[in-house]
């Protein structure tokens, strides 16, 4: 993959994070040392091509999305319970973007529904078009990996 | 008038946020209904007239898709207008919705003046038809 399309899903990290919750996103800073991904989670997409994109986050930055977006800074036991589906809801914008990034707006995909996994760890990449994107979202360190399985239209 | 809306979309959280942000939008709203999926949607509608719906495209047991085709096919909801709330930015499918006679689309993430604007947008255009 060209290195433009590091670009394209920084930019669409951006959008969906800055938009839906307020929250920033910068290029890594390799200098930095920033707290680490502790929650991961992962969906595919099917048809114009096939492929999986999986994404790991820090808990405070499920904190703020839940705090910013529904305001629960005060109940502890709902804001826990509302991270997961923080992270997956935040993964199925980014998966919808990404996709219209990096393959324009013609093609029509299907999206499953994103599953949280057991642990903070990336899944296993199963192709050889991989693009795995470290970002800083709210001085902590995310990462994001898109894989491309095969291209049946494209 | 006072309206109902009814929100479909898998998400909890985005439920939440659509549901919050309506009832913030200057709108005169009556009541809200929310439905985690398109079946689910067909049950409230037993019960629950609206004169908006929010719905998501992607949802497991029944898609928006199979949704508002299911609305198509009825005499008594063929017209209740739909907006669908989707992630998916493909031109391809959204011409293929216009076609099956939704009234907008609003891309995930949305800003919450997007929401305010398609609700005056399409209530505003069926108060006028009435």
């Amino acid at each position: 993959m060209p290195d433009n399309n590091e670009q394209a899903i920084l930019e669409a990290a951006s959008r969906v994070f800055e938009t839906a919750a307020f929250l920033s996103v910068y290029p890594l800073d390799p200098s930095q040392e920033l707290p680490p991904p502790e929650r991961a989670a992962t969906m595919t997409f099917h048809g114009a091509a096939n492929g999986r994109v999986s994404m790991r986050v820090a808990l405070s930055v499920l904190d703020s999305v839940v705090d910013n977006l529904l305001d629960l800074q005060d109940d502890p036991d709902e804001l826990a319970t509302r991270r997961g589906d923080v992270l997956k809801e935040m993964l199925n914008m980014l998966c919808g973007n990404i996709l219209t990034e990096y393959f324009g707006a013609e093609p029509v995909f299907d999206l499953s529904p994103p599953e949280l996994l057991q642990d903070e760890t990336m899944p296993q990449p199963t192709s050889k078009e991989v693009l795995l994107v470290a970002m800083n979202i709210e001085n902590t360190l995310a990462e994001v990996m898109f894989e491309v399985q095969n291209r049946q239209n494209l | 008038m006072a309206y109902n809306i009814l929100i479909i979309d898998d998400s909890a959280l985005t439920r939440t946020v659509m549901e919050r942000t309506v009832r913030m939008c200057g709108v005169d709203v009556n009541e809200i209904r929310t439905a985690g999926h398109g079946k689910e949607a067909l049950a409230v509608l037993e019960s629950f007239w609206p004169d908006l719906v929010f719905c998501d495209i992607n949802m497991p047991v029944m898609d928006g898709l199979q949704f508002i085709q299911t609305l198509q096919a009825s005499d008594e909801w063929r017209d209740l207008p739909v907006v669908i709330v989707s992630t998916e930015g493909s031109e391809t499918r959204m011409e293929e919705l216009r076609r099956s006679g939704v009234q907008g689309y609003i891309r995930k993430p949305f800003a919450p003046e997007e929401v305010a604007a398609m609700i005056q947008q399409v209530l505003g255009a069926a108060s006028n038809a009435r």
